[in-house]
């Protein structure tokens, strides 16, 4: 029996096991480890270390380099047993080895270094991001890629010494990526590459001039450095590179250095054409005119520095005035043209106002002569007055327009000119020319305008005032102790003073209103006791003071309605003198109208029908009064049903004169009969039956109580038991019929108690049903037993 | 019966996807997954599992007389698997270099892969339940005993070129570990 093994441990297999071990033993013996190798070493020769001039002369000897994992050495101590100057260059940060070192001191040979990769393969492996090249000086920022995934290798820029480094290896890469730039370059600054470029880099194509502080814009843009920079061959050359002007424009000067050697204060870089000379920053501003001079009107010769400022220097020959104004020209001209003055006539002793701005300055100065020139008006203007009123003109006249006067009336003559005394010519009242000692009394005007024939004196204005003769002042209460009020106010004088007479008018009312007497003096003679002022018809008569204080419509009733023919004296107060004609009960209810209607309105009547024999309720509250009083007959109206409803009766007599007894007055439908109170009491369905069902025709009386008299059509047994339906059914229903079948002479037992009545009683045929069973049931043994089923078989199933 | 061919599919698409990722590699390093690192060498090490399995789970299963896991056929699925998969990844980890004792591993591989091909093949001409037991079929007595030998024969040879494939695997394994992953 075979055990749980691997099926490979059979004996082939682990002769074949132990053949292959012992084969690569062997073989492991003869070449010396060097099947493990999973490539071959360098064998470039190099120099003699160790007694070897290549890694691949040290052979098969694997542990000439490897360590075992379990020794406490490490590959890199075999590393330095041949490289013996290493461990020194490892702390010198100047060498490479030490710049390495000095970023990662775990780094181990092997990372730069690796091996067994082919005999000609470099030794030196790594990768440029990784050797800390910035710190030899020069960064590889811009030496990663010689083309797309080709990485720089060292070798690329150094040779095989990467200790040492030919500029020249610099412009020969270059060359092939821009000949023509290069071999200029190169011209202009030397092939000391190193000298300005470190790599990161600044003086590449992406180059820009925009990180110093001199940018270039405008032209300077176009210029080639060198022109700037002429002579500049490393970075401090450039840095040293002049920034003003004058440095390298000094020769361009056209002012021949007279502006001074800051060119940009005028001239910026887009070029020397337009300058940006600002004259406002000189001392002298150039505004309005002079701004479109040219530079040379004033600069002659090109002269700048030095120019005099002062306006007679340039325009000593333009003055007309013959310098007796002195030299300030611009104290009165403006720079826009010589008629624009600034001349301010009000610093002056004579402001210019109104009129006096437009004038021409001749009409004054005569011969342009200012000085001395007199301000009294008189000494230019002609009085026209003749000296009568003073020499002061300004006193009444303004500068604006001569005739525009000011004079006034009042302060000038203590006479106010107001009213209709404004638009009056002067020579009204100043008749001949005459102004002095006119008279200001009214009547030295007005005596022959007195319409009063001097009933009210000579002062006019008492009662008239300047505006107009009728807008006359005349206070009627206080001068004569009657005021005008309500209609009074705008009645004509004249209506109470006739023929122009005032004095003596008398101040009774019926002194002006004898005539207007409506009530022939039934009143008397003091119309104001009852009337005002304000209009005849607003007496104030107080009805309430007789002894018929008008209440209702009473109040809103014509006077007259009451006071026929204008009598108010001994008018009767009882209702029916004056309704007597509109009673429309004829007398029935007697001639007090008050005892039932109210003054508010004829049909506000307050009869209370329940105080008669027949109190109103339901539909008879409703009902018109006519409809129980016909042709206004109320007295007599008998109060049983039928004498209103006799027309009404539905049932035609059979239930007597006496509706009461069923209906009630809240309507015809609120019925109460109670049919138990017949020999038929309702039960069942009997009880929402129609009463026209039983009760055709309107028939009531006489209905027989027997069911067949209504139900005789509906009888489903064809009259086979009899018509006394009550014994077997109720008014319930014609289903719960009670018949007992155990009453018949077959009595329902076992399974006849389930049977559909017409299983037996096919037909609807009860009566004569035979009782045999073979009538009804069907013989299984073809008569063999007899027709007697009973003998055998029981009702609780054949089977039994 | 080995009716269906699931297992080569699943081989087939797991080779096709482990192409993929080492074609996505390749092109984004611009070189060729050395075997020393991490993608190489991860090939090298779950391939070599996937042999190790190959050698030992399908053979355990089939002398196994107590436990009795899953069904002997998708054993047998399961070596030819892992024993086609395992394979690809060994070879893809060699980085194509065939020198020393890899290179003689990687040649055993190829070889012992053929004829695990060529085992399949024979084992396929004799009927048998899904469990592996071989049964009555529709081959004659002497086709059967003639498929019987033949079976025998390649397992006298399929064997020991296994053996021998682990026991240069083994090596290479120990003399990189020694050389390379412990080196300081």
């Amino acid at each position: 029996m075979r055990g749980a093994r691997l099926g490979c441990l059979t004996s082939t297999g682990i002769i074949a096991g132990l053949i292959a071990a012992f084969a690569i033993v062997g073989y492991a013996v003869a070449s010396g480890g060097q099947m493990f190798s999973p490539g071959d070493l360098n064998a470039l020769d190099g120099h003699s270390l160790g007694n070897v001039t290549s890694h691949a002369d040290i052979g098969g000897a694997c542990s000439a380099c490897h360590v075992a994992p379990w020794s406490s050495e490490t590959m890199q101590d075999r590393c330095v047993v041949c490289h013996e100057d290493v461990p020194a260059q490892l702390l010198d940060p100047l060498t490479p080895h030490g710049r390495m070192f000095a970023i990662d001191s775990k780094s181990q040979c092997r990372d730069c270094h690796p091996e067994h990769r082919g005999t000609t393969a470099l030794l030196t492996d790594i990768e440029g991001w990784r050797y800390p090249h910035q710190l030899s000086g020069y960064y590889l920022t811009v030496h990663q890629f010689k083309a797309e995934n080709e990485a720089f290798q060292c070798i690329d820029c150094h040779g095989d010494d990467v200790t040492t480094f030919d500029p020249n290896i610099c412009e020969s890469c270059h060359r092939q990526l821009d000949q023509v730039f290069t071999i200029g370059h190169v011209l202009s600054y030397g092939s000391s590459c190193l000298n300005c470029h470190d790599g990161m880099d600044s003086m590449t194509t992406d180059f820009t001039h925009e990180n110093f502080q001199f940018k270039l814009t405008g032209k300077h843009a176009d210029v080639a450095c060198q022109d700037c920079h002429d002579g500049a061959h490393d970075l401090t050359g450039f840095k040293a590179t002049p920034q003003d002007c004058s440095s390298c424009h000094g020769n361009d000067d056209p002012h021949e250095g007279v502006l001074g050697s800051d060119c940009a204060s005028c001239h910026s870089p887009e070029g020397w054409a337009p300058s940006q000379f600002d004259h406002n920053r000189s001392a002298f501003k150039l505004t309005i005119a002079h701004s479109d001079v040219a530079c040379t009107n004033c600069h002659l010769d090109k002269l700048f520095k030095g120019t005099p400022t002062d306006c007679f220097s340039c325009h000593g020959q333009d003055d007309p005035h013959a310098g007796v104004l002195g030299n300030d020209c611009a104290s009165c001209h403006k720079a826009t043209t010589w008629n624009d003055l600034i001349f301010d006539h009000s610093m002056s002793a004579f402001a210019l106002v109104g009129s006096h701005i437009d004038v021409e300055c001749s009409s004054c100065h005569k011969d342009l002569a200012f000085k001395g020139t007199p301000t009294a008006c008189a000494s230019c203007h002609l009085d026209v007055h003749k000296g009568e009123m003073g020499m002061d003109c300004a006193k009444c006249h303004n500068p604006s327009v001569w005739k525009d006067v000011n004079f006034d009336h009042g302060t000038f003559t203590g006479f106010n000119l107001v009213g209709s005394h404004k638009g009056v010519p002067c020579t009204s009242c100043h008749v001949n020319g005459t102004y002095k000692g006119t008279s200001s009394n009214c009547f030295a005007c007005h005596a022959s305008d007195d319409a009063h024939n001097g009933q009210f004196g000579t002062n006019c204005g008492t009662c008239h005032n300047p505006s107009t003769w009728k807008d006359v002042n005349f206070n009627h209460g206080q001068v004569t102790g009657f005021p005008l009020v309500g209609s009074h106010a705008s009645v004509p004088c004249t209506r109470c003073h006739v023929n122009g007479v005032y004095k003596g008018t008398s101040k009774e009312c019926v002194a002006c209103h004898a005539k207007d007497d409506a009530h022939n003096g039934q009143f008397g003679t003091v119309c104001s006791a009852c009337h005002d002022t304000t209009k005849w018809k607003n007496a104030t008569f107080d009805h309430s003071k007789t002894n018929f204080p008008l209440t209702g419509s009473h109040a809103n009733a014509a006077c007259k309605s009451c006071h026929a023919n204008g009598l108010y004296k001994g008018t009767p107060t009882n209702c029916y003198s004056c309704h007597a004609n509109k009673d429309n009960h004829n007398g029935q209810f007697g001639t007090n109208c008050g005892g039932c209607h109210k003054p508010t309105k004829w049909s506000d009547v307050s009869f209370d029908h329940n105080n008669t024999g027949f109190p109103l309720s339901g539909k008879h509250t409703n009902a018109q009064c006519s409809a129980c009083h016909s042709n206004g007959v109320f007295k007599g109206t008998p109060s049983d049903c039928y004498s209103c409803h006799a027309n009404k009766d539905n049932h035609n007599g059979q239930f007597g004169t006496n509706c009461g007894a069923c209906h009630n007055p809240s309507g015809w439908g609120n019925v109460t009969f109670n049919h138990n109170n017949t020999s038929f009491p309702l039960s069942g369905k009997h009880t929402n039956v129609q009463c026209s069902a039983c009760h055709a025709n309107g028939v009531y009386k006489g209905t027989p109580t027997n069911c067949y008299s209504c139900h005789a059509n509906k009888d489903a047994h064809n009259g086979q038991f009899g018509t006394n339906c009550g014994s077997c059914h109720n008014p319930n229903g014609w289903g719960n019929a009670t018949f007992n079948h155990s009453n018949t002479g077959f009595p329902l037992i076992g399974k006849h108690t389930n049977v559909s009545c017409t299983d037996c009683h096919k037909n609807g045929v009860y009566q004569g049903t035979s009782t045999q069973c073979i009538s009804c049931h069907k013989d299984e043994h073809n008569g063999k037993n007899g027709t007697d089923c009973a003998a055998c078989h029981t009702p609780r199933g054949w089977g039994g | 019966m080995l009716r269906s061919n699931s297992e080569l599919w699943a081989a087939f698409l797991a080779m096709l996807f482990i192409t993929v990722v080492y074609g996505l590699v390749l092109y984004t390093t611009q070189a060729i997954p050395p075997a020393s690192e991490v993608f190489g060498h991860g090939m090298g090490i779950v391939g070599f599992i996937f042999m190790l399995m190959t050698e030992t789970l399908y053979s355990l299963r089939k002398r196994s007389r107590s436990v009795k896991w899953g069904r002997m056929s998708m054993w047998l699925q399961l070596h030819i698997f892992t024993g086609l998969v395992g394979p690809y990844m060994v070879l893809l980890h060699t980085s194509w270099k065939f020198n020393g004792i890899a290179g003689v591993t990687t040649l055993l591989t190829i070889i012992i892969v053929f004829s695990g091909f060529i085992g399949r093949y024979i084992y396929t001409r004799i009927p048998r339940t899904k469990d592996g037991l071989e049964i009555e079929g529709t081959l004659s007595q002497e086709a059967l005993k003639q498929a019987r030998r033949l079976m025998a024969l390649w397992h006298t040879v399929h064997i020991p070129i296994g053996m021998a494939l682990f026991i240069s695997a083994f090596t290479h394994i120990g003399a990189a570990l020694y050389y390379a992953t412990f080196l300081k």
